[in-house]
């Protein structure tokens, strides 16, 4: 462990605290907009929930990895407003609640706002589209260093070919200020997505996205590189040292999506991160599966 | 003689009789290829020759409820109006690319003050350029003589006159080309004639609706 410079504890629940007000004014406002909007928009409500198993949840250098089963509830409620024949706006908030059976501390409660514009350039389902967008939210974590305000941004254009396959590209960026600067991390980069549709029930879809920024990490050992932030004792992962680095990394994601009715349907997914510490031979791997249903209320 | 007489009168009453009463119908039943009931299959009949010839066109509506187009499938004699009600609270975008009948309703809510008049058969697709997954048809025919089966896979035309008869069977998502399905029928007056088909369908790709996790596409 290196440069660990503590930070008073008061300081540490005043900037917790102000963070937490600004969320809550900002969701405020964000409510009464929805509200006043309400008349001519379209609503919807959905619940769903998911159970996840992370083999490497502490983002460990291979051979220290450790994994843990995680179940999540997630309740949205939101709406689109029309601005025009071809343009609206969509407006989403989620409350989440996700349980960590290994590790609890990093078990947590979120709430967030999503905003995005999205615009078609022509009639039809066919029609190219762009799309761009915005979230915010803040995850009280049960390790409470952890605990952040998470912001992520996008821009992305997509087109339907045909019945069956619609294609999405576009470039993402986000960044979390937490309560310990290691877990405050920043970082951007590209994504692409697609999806088939198999059958009149099974949609298959793969998604491919790179980041460039930071990264936390927890091992035993410094994995190298730049050092973002004074390394700290990770509470959640005991006798490992939490870091935060420069990192290049990559996700694939292969998933099909099961439909139950206009409602609601059942998803199956398997992620594959893979992040290297710049400058560095020091990586670590995640292998994510999850379950998930969703259902309209 | 006494029968002679009978004959001629009863022959003189029928002419006085409402047409209805002499009237014949078709019963159809249509099922998939798995034999399952289709419900939204559209039988006309068309005669041929000069037979009687009621009028059917006229105002038909397609409302938009829940985000869905109802009914899901309408059938009208060319030359037909046809309103698009909106029921729901928000707005829709109704177009259709067809090449029977191009159009537009730009985003509005309520009914638009003037109908679209169809006045080319064939099949006319709608679609909500709001909502993706709204899919409906319209099929316009050039007979007064149609009905579409219920979720039984069964319907009724009534009140048809006798004569020669063409029957043609059509579904949003027939394999086969309208007229490989023709049936011809000989219709005698108060006849009920059965017509039953079992036809190939493709499979539905339409926009998806429900929810996925991860978040809402639109």
């Amino acid at each position: 462990m290196q440069n660990n410079q503590p930070v008073s504890s008061a300081y540490l629940a005043s900037h917790r605290s102000s963070k937490l007000i600004t969320v809550l004014l900002m969701l405020t406002v964000i409510g009464s907009l929805f509200g006043a909007a309400n008349a001519m928009a379209d609503d919807f409500r959905s619940f769903g929930v998911e159970i996840s198993n992370d083999d490497n949840l502490s983002r460990s250098q291979p051979g220290e990895e450790r994994a843990s089963t995680g179940l999540s509830g997630i309740y949205s409620l939101g709406n689109r407003k029309q601005l025009s024949d071809t343009s609206s706006l969509n407006r989403i908030y989620q409350l989440g609640a996700a349980y960590y059976s290994a590790y609890s501390g990093y078990s947590n409660l979120s709430a967030e706002a999503q905003f995005s514009y999205k615009k078609k350039m022509g009639l039809g389902p066919d029609a190219w589209w762009w799309s761009g967008g915005a979230n915010a939210g803040y995850a009280f974590y049960s390790d409470s260093d952890r605990s952040n305000l998470f912001i992520t941004a996008d821009l992305s254009v997509g087109k339907r070919f045909g019945n069956r396959v619609e294609v999405a590209a576009g470039y993402a960026a986000d960044m979390a200020s937490a309560g310990n600067v290691v877990y405050s991390i920043a970082g951007q980069g590209p994504e692409m997505s697609i999806d088939f549709t198999l059958t009149e029930q099974w949609l298959v879809y793969a998604n491919w996205k790179s980041r460039t920024g930071d990264s936390w990490m927890a091992s035993s050992a410094d994995p190298g590189g730049i050092d973002k932030a004074p390394p700290i004792p990770d509470s959640t992962f005991g006798g490992y040292g939490a870091y935060r680095k420069d990192t290049t990394g990559t996700e694939m994601t292969y998933g099909a999506n099961y439909l139950l009715g206009d409602h609601s349907s059942i998803d199956f997914s398997y992620m594959k991160r893979s992040v290297q510490v710049t400058g560095t031979s020091s990586w670590y791997y995640n292998s994510i599966y999850l379950i998930s249903y969703v259902r309209d209320l | 003689m006494t029968v002679q007489r009978l004959l001629v009168a009863l022959a003189t009453l029928t002419c006085f009789l409402p047409p209805q009463v002499l009237a014949a119908n078709v019963q159809v039943k249509v099922v998939d290829h798995n034999g399952e009931p289709l419900e939204h299959a559209v039988i006309s009949l068309t005669y041929s020759g000069s037979a009687a010839r009621a009028n059917n066109i006229g105002q038909r509506a397609i409302d938009q409820i829940d985000k869905e187009f109802v009914p899901h499938v309408l059938v009208v004699e060319k030359g037909a109006s046809v309103f698009f009600p909106n029921k729901d609270d928000i707005r829709h975008h109704v177009y259709s690319f067809s090449k029977p009948k191009e159009f537009e309703l730009p985003l509005y809510k309520g009914t638009p003050a003037k109908p679209v008049v169809f006045d080319k058969t064939g099949v006319v697709k709608l679609g909500c350029n709001i909502h993706d997954w709204m899919l409906g048809y319209i099929y316009v025919v050039d007979t007064p003589y149609f009905a579409v089966t219920d979720d039984t896979g069964g319907a009724v035309v009534t009140n048809l006159p006798a004569g020669n008869v063409i029957a043609h069977l059509w579904h949003p998502r027939m394999k086969a080309a309208r007229d490989t399905n023709a049936k011809k029928i000989t219709l005698t007056p108060t006849q009920t004639a059965s017509l039953d088909y079992q036809i190939k369908v493709r499979k539905e790709f339409r926009v998806r609706r429900a929810p996925r996790a991860g978040g809402r596409k639109y």
